[in-house]
């Protein structure tokens, strides 16, 4: 980031801090795709990653005088990261019938993508990311949307980097392998 | 610090062999790459705007509170020092009033004040004059046997009986 968006940045969340309408406004403007992209990846649904990025920023109004200086994308990705991890908790808790549903969208993905048709429109890197391992593909959104690096991952995930590496080392690994082997697989389909 | 800083073939020799190292830099490379080519799907400008407008009537909520709090706070601290205030006022009028006396009430202020009660108080007098009367005619009796003998007791219990009487009665 350069020393200007930083400045600027600074001002924002200061205004934030006091409460100030118009500085929540740029951030939400500055930060609601990143944010947004990584609850779709995690989620891989519309409607979640909608509700979730509203709460994360309407308990950003009571949470972010919290925030006490250093890389602020770091903090507010682990907030999101909480807020995803809460909201998980709570739906395997209660919601079985997710379950029923998730069978469903996996099944219609599969049709669509044995017929053939509207190819560009399945997410393909959202099916194949749900084969990884749930905290590998956690600490690989971080990384990628947060743009946190290995060193501040470990520090906010309360993990040992080398952990970290070898966690988002074998998550990267194995979405290449399946991203690679889908393609072929629809290559040959068509 | 973000990851676009961060040395990565540096980072990952401190925990691979130099040949592992080059490859797992490549691996997670070309897998950001997969996520960079398939990006997620934007928030709408709907919601966006619904965030915003759900943001400025918490700030609303939060302002409002603030200014509850704020004002519960001024006037508890002026029922305070209000409280203190009249505590203060009235044990200072307290102090300041003389110690109630329960006997001061019920005698009068000639006898309380007198320095000679035998003089000033008729009733007491009186009563000290009786029985001055008594004692002499019991000396009387009891040095002159005629007049013992004429004497009428009855009289003398009679005024042994008035004395105490009186001197019940105060």
């Amino acid at each position: 980031m350069e020393k200007a968006d930083r400045r600027d940045l600074e001002a924002v969340i200061a205004g934030c801090k006091r409460g100030d309408s118009e500085s929540f406004s740029r951030l939400i403007d500055a930060y609601s795709a990143r944010l947004y992209g990584f609850f779709y990846r995690l989620s891989r649904d519309k409607t979640t990653s909608e509700d979730l990025l509203s709460e994360l920023f309407v308990k950003l109004v009571e949470k972010i005088r919290h925030y006490r200086g250093g890389h602020f994308d770091a903090w507010l990705f682990t907030v999101a990261n909480n807020i995803w991890r809460d909201s998980l908790r709570a739906r395997q808790r209660g919601d079985k019938a997710l379950e029923g549903r998730k069978a469903q969208l996996e099944i219609d993905a599969k049709k669509k993508r044995i017929s053939g048709l509207e190819t560009d429109m399945i997410d393909r890197l959202g099916t194949e990311l749900q084969n990884i391992e749930q905290d590998s593909r956690e600490l690989i959104m971080l990384r990628y949307y947060s743009q946190m690096s290995f060193k501040e991952i470990a520090e906010t995930q309360g993990m040992p980097i080398g952990t970290v590496l070898s966690k988002v080392h074998r998550g990267l690994a194995k979405l290449r392998e399946l991203m690679v082997s889908a393609t072929e697989q629809n290559k040959d389909e068509q | 610090m973000n990851n676009k800083d961060e040395n990565l073939k540096e980072l990952f020799d401190k925990f691979y062999a130099e040949a592992d190292s080059a490859k797992i830099e490549k691996d997670i490379l070309r897998g950001e790459q997969i996520i960079a080519e398939n990006p997620a799907p934007q928030p709408d400008a709907r919601l966006i705007s619904d965030i915003k407008a759900r943001v400025n009537s918490e700030l609303a909520i939060r302002e409002k509170r603030r200014v509850f709090t704020y004002l519960r706070a001024t006037v508890t601290a002026a029922a305070a020092v209000l409280i203190i205030g009249v505590t203060l006022l009235m044990i200072n009028r307290v102090e300041r009033q003389s110690p109630p006396n329960v006997a001061e009430g019920t005698i009068p202020s000639g006898i309380w004040e007198s320095e000679d009660l035998m003089n000033d108080d008729v009733g007491l007098a009186m009563l000290a004059a009786n029985i001055d009367a008594v004692e002499d005619d019991v000396l009387a009796m009891r040095f002159d046997e005629k007049s013992y003998e004429t004497m009428n007791l009855d009289d003398v219990e009679a005024d042994v009986l008035e004395i105490s009487d009186d001197l019940w009665k105060g």
